[in-house]
């Protein structure tokens, strides 16, 4: 049935998330709504970004995504398969990039390939080869020996990269992967992620940095509070909320929504 | 839907891939290997080298001897002879020594210059220990007076002045033989290590000077030797060589394994979870496509590994080092431990060690950082040990009881096994089979549960505030209990029974002690918990503990029931003490009871042991548990489950398999009912027959021979009886079934399944809650 729907909805969308919900309930802070009737699509060949502020839900979105969370209510699909019902096709279909490198330290770069090549399914010559072609790409034939603790920050974010990529997934999910990172090695990362978009992939990728946005992303969701507040092109956001630079047009948003709110709760309180 | 299933299915290779990147992840690690490998290599030589050290430097101080009055002794065997011969033991009078007893300053430090300079001992072969000792001489008339010598001697021992005081009175050696005084006397202190082997020592030497003294008096009599030594007994000990050290050893090694098998599992756990969570590579993990089960279980099998690893490595280590520093020592002789009774201990420490493993990973899933996972280890062991400790207490032993506990159960037949007890460990291996695999799937259905549960891998779960989680169960109180609220009752129950039996156990004094003992158990292990528990978790007690009231038609039906089902029961009891003979012992064991019994009052009896024990435990297994259990929409289960709970309550063998079965149907006219009130009435009637059918024997009724029969001393219903009974409890059971009372109950668990759902949806679904639209 989701196949159908894919098929109606467009054959390259890669990513639907329809009126996604996620609320945490906790013993000490009570009930938190961390993603509050979200709702976009990304198609395949498209770097789809996703701008907020820390706490603004992005990455309880992006693990839900991942299947790591499960929607409290909504439907999530990856390449047509629900998140809920199908996990571990969505998993299959995902390269998962997260700000902590999360490299094994007591692992080799090889190793680490090799092993999620392996739960992949992955194996002999084409696990082999793919693992080359990465090694090659990435620039990480120099320390594929070195054990995980051994790394500098620049080449364990290769290596998770190249994990993410080994069983060439067509979406990718990038939570804050720059963050941490220097100048050259950001640039580095923001270069493979326009290539992997021209190699047809249907990239996600989350940041609270205003200039990453503008340099790489087709199409941007302005996230705050767990809501979406509007998602666009850029030249479409600047031109209905009157802003060019993108870090005038957050600020307008996030402020404009805060007093919405604020007025709201005024009024319910008055009511 | 075909492609989903085949996505979601259990893949062994993936299971496989995660066991040997996660052991060749932690032999990496140079922490593990150390705890694992080096410590067990290095620890037991160390601490035997040390042992030896210790005991070679304070092998044996000096024990300070003073003697009083050795030259009371005439014409006597030699007690005391100086080392130097030209030096009498009459020589020992000092000028000094003797201004310094009479002071009455606080420190007696009394020594006479002579017993400095001259040495003294026992006479030859009056002492067997080589321990070295020096001996102090003193005469009575130093002291003056009896009281002098009392008051100085004990003062002598209190400040440790000398380790023993022996005081021989004046007249002991008289040639008359007749003494008016009490005999010779050692003064020690019992507190004082030292002391007690002083005094131990010197009262040797005392037995053996007496031996002489008597022979030489014999000898003075004309009366040989042979008169003493009628006989000698010569011990021929069957037991096969080493067995002592192997009992030993079969004692001592499955508490050092299980400690060791803790501990081996704990590290990797810490650093296979919450390490991986502060690390964050567990994140990578979980959005592979490995399912969920796949890595617990590869996880698991790590953890298993390296738990049995550390217990392997450090019984190897310990037996070889123990044997060679014992012997060195001389402590015994080289332990031998046959290879079968290792290869047994590990081969149940395997299940065990799962579950463990099983608990130390659930335990670091829960934790936040490893930091906070090494908090739990102690907790863990201090709530383990108790069963491992248990199986080596003396007076437990292999039974019903003991093999249903986790652990302990499962060394006690390793123990009965090592003592050639075949038989008792083979009746016992299906219970104890049965629990150990119970609590290992329970354990690893825990851990998977866990894994599945979002709020404790991405939240790392609450600190445990036990104030905060009291509120919110009250806060989330429903009409029944939750499943897990009503294990919870009965894990406390069978518990608390475990500990109130022992508490309330021995021959009963009188009516009261009776009454104390049936009550103990019944009210403040059975009642008082369930009362509690109710209060706690459910939203009115009367709902919670099932005490609906049912139609009077259901109420009859049960009190006719009571009777009509008794032959059948008083059946399955026969039958049970047939198949498993209850022993003479314990019925020798029983009889003061029994005795107790016969000789109460019989509406005490029928209160005590019908109307008492009926209540408590209906309230507790029909009523709070079985409403718990019925929320999972599986009667049968809540039956089987309540009914197997309420058998193993009652502890005895034979009378826990009639009470399961009773369990069953009980439970079942429960679920039909809708109340715990008709399983009180037939419980009641049940028991009371029960105890009244001595009573009834007795007397004579019209139309007695019609249901009873009575074979010598045996006494029973009549078969025709008993089939017009069971026929009859068939009809009153159809009528049971037919019913349908129980749709409140369905509605008011609809009404929980609502609340639940809009506790944990909130916002979407608290609309659907009925009364709240």
């Amino acid at each position: 049935m989701f196949h159908v729907s894919s098929i109606v909805a467009g054959a390259n969308r890669m990513i639907d998330v329809i009126a996604l919900t996620k609320v945490y309930q906790d013993g000490s802070m009570g009930r938190f709504v961390a993603v509050d009737r979200v709702h976009f699509h990304v198609a395949a060949g498209e770097i789809f970004g996703l701008l907020g502020a820390n706490g603004a839900g992005k990455t309880t979105l992006l693990r839900i995504l991942a299947t790591m969370l499960r929607p409290t209510s909504g439907t999530v699909r990856v390449g047509g398969y629900d998140v809920e019902d199908s996990s571990s096709e969505v998993r299959r279909r995902i390269g998962f990039v997260s700000n902590n490198t999360a490299i094994y330290d007591r692992m080799t770069a090889e190793e680490m390939l090799a092993f999620f090549g392996k739960l992949n399914g992955l194996d002999g010559d084409r696990l082999r080869d793919r693992t080359e072609s990465l090694m090659e790409t990435l620039r990480m034939n120099e320390f594929r020996k070195c054990p995980g603790a051994k790394l500098s920050t620049g080449m364990k974010q290769k290596v998770s990269i190249a994990r993410a990529l080994i069983h060439d997934p067509p979406v990718l999910i990038f939570d804050e992967a720059t963050l941490g990172l220097d100048v050259m090695v950001a640039r580095n990362l923001l270069q493979v992620i326009r290539q992997l978009r021209d190699a047809g992939k249907c990239l996600i990728f989350s940041t609270h940095i205003m200039s990453e946005v503008e340099k790489l992303c087709d199409r941007v969701a302005i996230m705050h509070r767990g809501r979406i507040l509007d998602c666009g092109t850029l030249s479409d956001l600047g031109s209905r909320h009157g802003h060019r630079d993108v870090e005038e047009l957050f600020f307008s948003l996030v402020t404009n929504h805060d007093r919405s709110v604020l007025s709201d709760s005024v009024l319910q309180g008055a009511g | 839907m075909s492609d989903q299933d085949a996505s979601e299915r259990f893949r062994w290779s993936a299971v496989r891939l995660i066991y040997a990147r996660e052991m060749r992840d932690q032999l990496r690690d140079r922490r593990t290997l150390f705890t694992i490998l080096i410590l067990p290599l290095l620890l037991y030589p160390l601490i035997g080298s040390v042992l030896m050290q210790v005991t070679q430097f304070s092998n044996q101080p000096v024990m300070k001897i003073a003697v009083i009055g050795n030259e009371n002794l005439v014409d006597v065997p030699i007690l005391v002879e100086a080392i130097e011969p030209e030096l009498g033991p009459d020589d020992t009078e000092s000028g000094d020594a003797k201004e310094d007893l009479y002071d009455q300053s606080k420190t007696v430090v009394v020594q006479s210059h002579e017993a400095v300079s001259t040495e003294y001992r026992f006479a030859d072969g009056l002492v067997t220990s080589h321990q070295q000792m020096r001996m102090t001489l003193f005469r009575t008339s130093e002291f003056g007076d009896q009281a002098r010598i009392d008051q100085v001697t004990a003062r002598w021992i209190a400040d440790g002045v000398y380790d023993v005081v022996l005081k021989i009175p004046e007249r002991l050696g008289d040639a008359s033989g007749v003494s008016d005084q009490s005999g010779v006397s050692l003064v020690y202190n019992a507190v004082s290590g030292t002391s007690n082997s002083a005094a131990a020592t010197v009262n040797t030497a005392l037995q053996a000077w007496k031996n002489r003294w008597v022979q030489q008096s014999l000898k003075g009599l004309g009366i040989g030797e042979a008169v003493l030594q009628p006989f000698e007994v010569s011990l021929a000990d069957i037991a096969k060589p080493h067995a002592r050290q192997t009992l030993f050893w079969s004692k001592l090694l499955p508490m050092v394994m299980l400690i060791w098998a803790m501990t081996g599992a704990f590290y990797p756990a810490i650093d296979m979870v919450a390490g991986e969570k502060e690390r964050g590579t567990l994140e990578t993990l979980l959005c592979s496509p490995a399912l969920r089960g796949e890595i617990v279980l590869g996880k698991l099998a790590t953890v298993t590994t390296f738990s049995m690893l550390t217990a392997v490595l450090n019984t190897i280590s310990m037996l070889s080092t123990g044997a060679m520093v014992f012997s060195q020592i001389g402590i015994g002789e080289p332990a031998v431990m046959p290879l079968w009774i290792v290869v047994l201990l590990l081969a149940a420490m395997f299940p065990l060690s799962i579950i463990f493993s099983g608990i130390a990973l659930g335990l670091s899933a829960m934790a936040r950082s490893s930091k906070e996972g090494q908090y739990y280890l102690m907790p863990m062991m201090m709530a383990i040990i108790p069963f491992v400790v248990l199986p080596s207490m003396p007076g437990i032993s292999l039974n019903i009881g003991t093999s249903l506990i986790p652990v302990t159960g499962m060394f006690l037949f390793v123990r009965s096994l090592i003592e050639s007890n075949y038989a008792t460990a083979l009746v016992h291996l299906p219970m104890i089979a049965g629990v150990t695999i119970a609590c290992a799937a329970l354990v690893v259905r825990w851990t998977m549960r866990l894994f599945e549960n979002e709020s404790v891998l991405f939240h790392g779960g609450q600190p445990f505030n036990p104030g905060r989680m009291l509120d919110s169960i009250r806060e989330n109180r429903q009409t029944y209990a939750k499943p897990n609220q009503a294990y919870a009752l009965a894990v406390v129950i069978l518990v608390g029974l475990f500990f109130g039996r022992l508490m309330f156990s021995g021959v009963p004094d009188g009516v009261s002690g009776f009454a104390k003992m049936v009550l103990g158990p019944q009210v403040g292990m059975i009642l008082l918990p369930s009362l509690i528990i109710a209060a706690v978790c459910t939203r009115r007690m009367r709902i919670g503990l099932r005490l609906r009231m049912p139609t009077w038609n259901v109420l009859l039906f049960s009190v006719v029931l009571g009777f009509a089902i008794h032959p059948a029961y008083m059946l399955l009891t026969r039958w049970v003490m047939v198949a498993y003979p209850v022993s003479e012992s314990a019925m020798a064991a029983m009889r003061p009871l029994t005795d107790q019994m016969a000789a109460t009052p019989w509406i005490y009896l029928v209160l005590l042991m019908a109307v008492v024990p009926a209540v408590c435990e209906e309230l507790a297994f029909r009523g709070f548990m079985f409403g718990g259990l019925l929320r999972d929409r599986q009667p049968f289960r809540a039956i089987l489950v309540t009914a197997v709970l309420f058998g193993v309550s009652h502890g005895v063998l034979q009378q826990s398999i009639s009470a399961t079965v009773m369990g069953f149907l009980l439970g079942w006219i429960a679920w039909r009912t809708g109340s715990v009130l008709p399983t009180i009435l037939i419980h009641t009637i049940n028991n009371t027959l029960s105890v009244s059918l001595p009573s009834i024997a007795e007397m004579d009724l019209p139309g007695k021979s019609f249901i009873f029969e009575t074979t010598g001393d045996q006494f029973a219903y009549q078969p025709m009886w008993c089939l017009m009974c069971i026929t009859f409890s068939m009809a009153i059971m159809v009528i049971f079934g037919s019913l349908n009372p129980n749709a409140d109950e369905q509605s008011s668990l609809q009404e929980d399944d609502a609340q639940s759902l809009a506790n944990s949806q909130n916002t979407i679904t608290y609309k659907l809650a009925p009364g709240t639209h």
